[in-house]
């Protein structure tokens, strides 16, 4: 049961009475909630649910460092298939892409680096299945390409090639229908 | 109450400690002063931001948006968020146990506090999630998700509950059979598989705490705080089941 009490809308007129009543209210009424403070303009009493603020989760950390290592675990052993790129900037760029497959949450993901230079990624999602090459060019005030096939079963619903964000894009309004959700792009 | 040491399986999905501090200096500062002192079994990494439309466009905006990404520092058996207010330690891959995990964590705390550039340790929270697969809770908790409606049969229920404890706050999430669509072996098919959890956060605030033995104290403390929920939430028979390790 909550009581309300209902303070003149002129209260603020008289600072030194609202501050009387106020404090009389809290020393004696250890349930009571100022409603102006939280715009609850019933002045209800309100339940505790929310106002502790939970331990932060992640689930993305855990499949993004493994995939980072996965990815320069295979960069040590062939740092020649990005020609002239510095570590860096390989690692960076890997970064980017990894982060973008991961915002869909895939059930299975893998990365292999490639002769040519680029990153493989096979994604398993559903029953969805695609195949993302990001290619890591060398020129630095470049965009980087990507092609991307996805299957849907055994099916081949779509392909793409293009700069890295278009193929992204693309992807993406391909995937909505299948309730599979990559970031919107502004 | 007996706590057990170890049960098997644990079933732990997700296991974080968070501890917020307060820093002399600016974040930005605190990172790259925190970036020697840790030695090479520790690889720093910035995660990208969550807007990637802005890292694409451009790769000179890419490399110089990425410094402004997610800290992470990791090791093989434990990541760390680093936070302008709060480090956030979690365990990579599967649970390591709690004295691996929290000799883990004293380490990191440690190797902070030797900097002397974090001067207070204020909020410690604990959250294990536990996850049990085509279990259904009302059979091995003690809660019966029942309501006014004893007639009715809920497909699937969460519960959320927030109380003190000794001091500390717990907040208690139980999700009974939510339906998730699983994998479970690679080229099977898909399928929906009732999912139930169990989500206790310990928390302990505000604390006013300067030395890293003492934030471990508290630490400790809380640890003990979540697994007498948990255990106390379990039945006698469920219990059997999970080999308990006194």
């Amino acid at each position: 049961m909550a009581v309300i009490i209902k303070i003149p809308s002129d209260a603020n007129r008289q600072p030194s009475l609202l501050a009387a009543l106020y404090a009389y209210l809290v020393s004696s009424h250890p349930n009571f909630v100022d409603g102006r403070s939280i715009s609850n303009t019933y002045a209800e009493l309100l339940p505790a649910s929310g106002e502790w603020k939970r331990t932060p989760i992640d689930n993305t950390i855990d499949r993004f460092i493994k995939l980072e290592q996965s990815f320069m675990r295979q960069y040590e052993v062939h740092p020649e298939y990005f020609g002239d790129q510095s570590e860096y900037c390989v690692r960076e760029k890997m970064k980017i892409s990894a982060e973008l497959i991961l915002q869909c949450n895939p059930d299975i993901i893998t990365v292999q680096v490639t002769g040519e230079g680029s990153l493989y990624y096979t994604v398993l999602k559903n029953d969805i299945t695609f195949y993302l090459q990001h290619y890591l060019i060398e020129e630095f005030d470049g965009t980087d390409d990507a092609i991307v096939t996805v299957y849907k079963g055994n099916d081949r619903l779509f392909e793409y090639g293009g700069s890295l964000a278009e193929t992204i894009q693309q992807l993406s309004m391909i995937l909505a229908p299948e309730s599979i959700t990559l970031p919107e792009f502004a | 109450m007996q706590l057990p040491k170890k049960i098997t399986p644990d079933s732990i999905i997700n296991a974080v400690v968070e501890v917020k501090y307060e820093s002399k200096v600016p974040f930005e500062l605190l990172i790259g002063l925190l970036f020697p002192v840790f030695d090479d079994s520790y690889t720093y990494t910035a995660k990208p931001l969550k807007n990637p439309s802005a890292l694409i466009i451009n790769p000179m905006q890419e490399l110089a948006m990425n410094l402004g990404g997610q800290s992470l520092l990791y090791n093989d058996k434990i990541s760390i968020r680093l936070l302008p207010s709060a480090f956030v330690f979690s365990c990579l891959g599967k649970y390591i146990g709690w004295d691996l995990f929290r000799a883990e964590i004293e380490k990191v705390l440690k190797i902070i506090g030797n900097t002397g550039y974090v001067i207070k340790w204020n909020r410690l929270g604990l959250r294990y999630i536990t996850e049990y697969l085509k279990t259904d809770l009302k059979d091995c908790t003690k809660f019966s998700f029942t309501f006014g409606f004893p007639e009715v049969q809920s497909l699937s229920t969460t519960f959320h509950n927030e109380f003190e404890y000794k001091g500390a706050k717990v907040i208690m999430n139980l999700n009974n059979k939510i339906p998730t669509v699983r994998q479970q072996e690679i080229n099977k098919t898909l399928e929906v598989v009732p999912s139930s959890i169990i989500d206790v956060d310990v928390i302990k605030d505000p604390l006013s705490l300067e030395k890293v033995e003492e934030i471990m104290d508290v630490m400790e403390e809380v640890h003990t705080y979540e697994k007498e929920v948990f255990f106390t939430l379990l039945t006698e028979d469920f219990l059997k089941t999970l080999h308990p390790e006194y």
